[in-house]
């Protein structure tokens, strides 16, 4: 396996020790987004992406120019006003931007559908607040096997595209969150394996340079594939249909919610069908 | 292809409840010592030699194999180069496990081995696996999860033989769906728990219990058959009924007398893994019999003797022969005493199959295929029910296969 990213806060004294690794930054301001790209690169670092968080509507966020290029993951809590984005929107079509919404507000599943219809990819962040589920399977059907051309809007796009019978679909990397794609460090170079281990302070090395094979750090394997815990805790999640493609992610902090169940069910039960067909068509494209 | 259910060791580091090992007298041998070793593959090369268009496959087995540690399997490797130099590459390995004790030491002998896939167990159910109790089966299953993350990490394969015991019978669905999610690849294998002589209160279940618990999976199985692809019995019972495969696992095969042996630590020759658990159908010990002497024994003849005498009597006129040949002689053997009986489990595939194998899939075995019944199937087929269905699944089938994956080995040892 490849080295993950690592994923640090916008620090330059992180950077040094980076250099060759795939670096992602977490950034507090917008302002600070190209600051932290240079810096990275001027570390030998190699960009993955600039991730940033805002309490404020897409629609009030300024995309300067010099954007451009520079992979960003944007996280605002919903769109704002349609008419506030003429600006905005090229830019969001034309540089790397990828726009996360959390999917507990309705409004958000709408915008998805707009922002994602005009090129804009987008991701849904699940998180405390319970999603619409039936607002979310039209919208996942859309995502997925809309005949009407659009971006990918996740996690929906990945699944379809990656999913394959006999096998655990894992798109927590989408989120930064799943240890084979990212490893997370905290202000004093510590690292964890997600962001909720930060914040619980479960580091799994005081520092990277201790990590030279993740594979022979202990905590990292554990992590590897914690979604397998949830069957020593009886969790309600391991008795659920959908659960192949789920692995707990659709509840939150791993509580298990009454509406997800179905859900994951009817997606998991779609996007069979869509790898069926794709299935019969690569045959009939073959022959 | 002979296979040998090698009982290297009967020690084992958990405690099993279900495990006939466990229940062995104390053997005054407990690991094969390493000059018994040698005088295996010393037999496996002579063997071979002799019969030039044979193969063996030996499948590491116990008590826990992995408790024997990777020095033994370094030296297993080393008397195979010694001995087998013309003969080797017709050996292949394979592990039963219960993996708990597997780790980084084992990778690269494993691979030298060319195992590439575990057969293995897990038990949701408290107290059944590991050392005794609620907290045994928890480390056990605690264990066993960074145990096969580790074996996933390094590229290595696992299925799991699910042992269906009296505490599963509550919630058979439930428990598919668990064991599915926990085995990304579905290779999942039911069998029943087999108690002989003494059924153990409160966990043996009877043929018609096993039947039942299959049937009550079978429905959701076939609905998503493509989501499970390796769930046995139900894949294989496809694969026979509807594809026409004659491949049976031993068991099921009336040939298990000219194709599977077991070897135990002090050396000696039992017909299978089962019968060396037992103590039922030793034949010698490799120390003063070669293999073929062994596949000679006139006890062996009594296994061939068996499917003819069940054909022709008890079993006979059974549409369901070609996939059944009265089942295990050994479970034949503990139920009444003489293994020229069919197996008391032959309940379970008959009533399986006839209550809801044909019933959900409308398919009748056995069944025509192109306007014909299968060669050497029962002819009294007066329909060819569900002839055109069977031909279409068939017909899919045969399309998808190339991109599913194969399930790891799954054998009734």
């Amino acid at each position: 396996m490849s080295y993950p990213t690592l994923l640090c806060p916008h620090d330059p004294a992180l950077f040094d020790p980076l250099k060759g690794h795939n670096v992602a930054v977490r950034v507090d301001r917008p302002e600070d987004v190209c600051r932290a790209a240079e810096e990275v690169d001027s570390a030998g670092g190699i960009l993955n992406r600039i991730i940033i968080e805002t309490d404020r509507p897409l629609s009030a966020l300024p995309i300067p120019g010099d954007w451009d290029g520079i992979p960003v993951a944007l996280f605002a809590p919903e769109m704002g006003r349609y008419r506030d984005l003429s600006d905005t929107i090229q830019k969001l079509y034309d540089f790397k931007i990828h726009v996360y919404f959390p999917a507990g507000n309705a409004e958000n599943l709408v915008s998805c559908r707009i922002l994602a219809s005009l090129g804009v990819t987008c991701c849904l962040a699940f998180d405390e607040r319970e999603p619409d589920w039936t607002a979310l399977a039209d919208l996942m059907t859309y995502a997925a096997f809309g005949p009407v051309p659009h971006a990918p809007i996740e996690p929906f796009h990945h699944m379809a595209s990656h999913y394959s019978p006999g096998a655990c679909l894992d798109w927590g990397a989408l989120y930064f969150d799943d240890p084979r794609e990212y490893l997370h460090l905290d202000s004093r170079g510590r690292v964890a394996l997600s962001r909720h281990g930060l914040t619980k302070g479960l580091f799994i090395a005081d520092h990277i340079s201790s990590i030279r094979d993740p594979l022979e750090n202990e905590g990292y394997m554990k992590g590897l594939n914690a979604w397998r815990r949830h069957f020593l805790e009886d969790h309600p999640c391991i008795l659920c249909e959908g659960w192949k493609i789920c692995l707990g992610r659709f509840g939150s902090d791993g509580r298990h919610r009454p509406g997800c169940a179905r859900f994951a069910a009817d997606t998991l039960a779609e996007i069979e069908q869509y790898w069926s067909q794709r299935q019969d068509d690569s045959r009939e494209a073959r022959t | 292809m002979k296979t040998i259910i090698f009982k290297a060791t009967d020690l084992c580091n958990s405690n099993c409840a279900y495990c006939h090992a466990v229940r062995k007298g104390d053997a005054s041998i407990k690991t094969m010592p390493l000059d018994i070793l040698e005088q295996f593959f010393v037999r496996a090369n002579e063997f071979l030699s002799e019969e030039p268009g044979e193969t063996l496959k030996i499948i590491w087995h116990g008590g826990e194999p992995l408790i024997l540690g990777a020095d033994y399997y370094h030296r297993a490797l080393e008397f195979k180069k010694r001995h087998c130099r013309q003969t080797g590459p017709r050996i292949s390995f394979d592990m039963q496990s219960n993996l708990t004790l597997f780790s980084r030491d084992y990778v690269d002998v494993l691979r030298e081995m060319g195992i590439r896939s575990f057969g293995t167990s897990f038990e949701l159910i408290p107290g059944l696996r590991g050392r005794g109790g609620k907290e045994g089966s928890d480390r056990y299953n605690r264990q066993f999860i960074d145990a096969v993350s580790l074996l996933e990490e390094e590229g290595f394969s696992w299925g799991i033989i699910y042992v269906v015991t009296k505490p599963a019978l509550e919630a058979p669905l439930s428990l598919f769906r668990a064991l599915t999610n926990f085995v990304p690849s579905a290779s999942v294998m039911f069998n029943p728990v087999t108690f002989y002589p003494d059924r153990a209160e409160g966990i043996a279940v009877t043929a018609e219990e096993f039947t039942d618990f299959l049937g009550a999976i079978f429905p959701e199985w076939w609905r998503h058959r493509d989501r499970y692809p390796g769930v046995d019995p139900f894949k294989s019972l496809v694969e026979n009924i509807i594809d026409g495969s004659d491949s049976l696992i031993c068991v099921d095969s009336g040939k298990c007398a000219d194709t599977h042996l077991s070897v135990s630590p002090d050396g000696s020759i039992w017909q299978c893994g089962r019968s060396s658990d037992w103590g039922m159908m030793r034949y010698g010990s490799i120390t003063d019999c070669s293999l073929s002497d062994i596949l000679n024994h006139p006890e062996k003849e009594m296994l061939r003797k068996r499917t003819v005498l069940l054909r022709d009597g008890e079993c006979g006129g059974c549409r369901f022969w070609d996939i059944c040949h009265g089942g295990c002689p050994l479970d034949a053997l503990a139920e009444t005493g003489s293994v020229m009986h069919k197996s008391p489990w032959c309940w379970t595939k008959k009533g399986f199959i006839e209550n809801y194998f044909e019933p959900v899939t409308g398919i009748r075995h056995p069944c025509a295929r192109n306007g014909s019944p299968h060669p050497g199937k029962n002819r009294d087929c007066a329909k060819p029910a569900g002839a055109d269905t069977i031909q279409k699944i068939a017909r899919e089938r045969r399309e998808k296969a190339s991109g599913l994956r194969t399930s790891p080995h799954k054998e009734a040892l």
